[in-house]
């Protein structure tokens, strides 16, 4: 297609100055150097009108010379309407491609609006989600935070409670160690105490027991034996 | 293992002595010679060895006997002890014998210590408390302490009476410490 335009186009420019060209551009069409393929009938008869087409254009401005001013008005009235079969010419070849081609066009930018629409709706739709979960994830800081707070303080409640049962463990402790030694003292003391007791009256039993305190003893085991038998 | 070796033969013994003895004779022997033979290393030498022959045994036995006039038993009960090479357990079997014959006779031993000497009326009157005590005959083995400082100790079995000075101090200083 853009070669059979290209061919016209410069068919066209050439018939203005040379009276050669329009055979030549009829050759062309006979020739089947268009682009057009000689097979398809409705090719063919649009390259017969075109050809005749191209003939009556050449026809009419073959004596363009010979005429002078009123030729020169002629001339511009050839080409105002060599431009207007030129672009009929066009419309007419052209408008089915041309309309499929904008058609396509048109389907491919609605398409892509389209898409370009589904696009922003998602990016939208994720920035809104982004923006949800960034509100829920300040949130999630807040209870976090808040959490946190909550269990440092009861961790601090915990070792204060924890320090002082263990400070009161350790008092009662040095309470116990103290009784202990105090009760093992006075033990002690009570032990040496009542030793020294038994020794000065050992002493004393050894200096004046004599040999009638020794029948006397005798004789009151003898009396407890006697109650121990009744 | 000795113990109850020595119950063994000190039952024998009560066994044959209760049928034609006396077990206060035949103990006093037994405890004679068991002093004897505590006091002569030779003695014990002879009945320890095995090289000398056991006629020769029983032949210093038979003239040790005859000299202390045991009676028949005691000296064929030492004889056997002699052949069974037992007579180590003299002592052992001599307090078994003691304790059993004291059962059979029905006669309770009594360890009576005492601070000074027991005048007779003092043992007559604590052998007679003793016997209203127990219900039974009596045996004293006194002895002396001098540690007890006054009164007396009794001790039948596991059983104490103690009337002694140290003991009444013992029991005030146990008292006194609170123990």
């Amino acid at each position: 297609m853009p070669a059979f335009l290209v061919a016209c186009l410069t068919g066209a420019v050439v018939a203005w100055g040379a009276n050669e060209a329009p055979r030549s551009v009829a050759a062309l069409v006979d020739s089947g150097q268009w682009g057009l393929s000689s097979n398809d009938p409705a090719v063919g008869a649009r390259k017969a009108s075109l050809g005749n087409t191209v003939k009556l254009a050449t026809a009419s401005v073959a004596p363009e010379n010979a005429e002078g001013e009123e030729g020169a008005k002629h001339e511009l009235l050839y080409k105002v309407i060599n431009f207007v079969i030129l672009v009929g010419a066009l419309a007419y070849l052209l408008r089915k491609p041309l309309a499929g081609f904008f058609v396509q066009r048109s389907e491919s930018i609605r398409k892509s609006l389209e898409e370009g629409r589904k696009a922003l709706e998602s990016s939208q739709a994720q920035l809104r989600n982004i923006e949800e979960k960034l509100r829920g994830l300040e949130e999630e800081i807040s209870r976090f935070k808040a959490a946190a707070a909550r269990e440092m303080e009861a961790e601090r409640e915990r070792l204060r409670q924890a320090a002082a049962a263990e400070a009161e463990r350790i008092l009662q402790f040095a309470r116990a160690e103290i009784d202990n030694a105090t009760r093992a003292a006075k033990l002690e003391l009570k032990v040496y105490a009542a030793g020294q007791a038994v020794e000065l009256a050992e002493a004393m039993i050894r200096q004046r027991l004599d040999e009638a305190g020794q029948r006397r003893l005798v004789g009151r085991f003898v009396g407890e034996l006697t109650r121990k038998s009744s | 293992m000795p113990i109850a070796i020595a119950n063994r033969y000190a039952r024998a013994l009560v066994d044959v002595v209760s049928q034609k003895g006396d077990y206060r004779q035949v103990r006093q022997e037994l405890e004679s010679f068991a002093a004897v033979y505590s006091e002569s290393a030779e003695l014990r030498e002879v009945f320890d060895t095995p090289a000398l022959p056991l006629t020769e045994k029983l032949k210093v036995l038979a003239a040790i006997t005859g000299k202390m006039g045991t009676t028949s038993i005691t000296t064929n009960f030492l004889s056997v002890l002699g052949q069974n090479y037992r007579m180590n357990l003299l002592e052992e079997i001599c307090r078994a014998f003691h304790k059993l014959a004291n059962d059979r006779l029905g006669v309770v031993e009594v360890k009576v210590v005492s601070a000074a000497g027991l005048s007779e009326t003092e043992r007559q009157a604590l052998r007679a408390r003793f016997i209203d005590l127990t219900g039974k005959e009596v045996e004293f083995d006194f002895r002396l302490d001098r540690e007890l400082l006054g009164g007396v100790l009794a001790q039948i079995g596991s059983t104490v009476y103690d009337g002694s000075v140290r003991g009444q101090l013992d029991r005030i200083r146990e008292r006194l410490t609170g123990q």
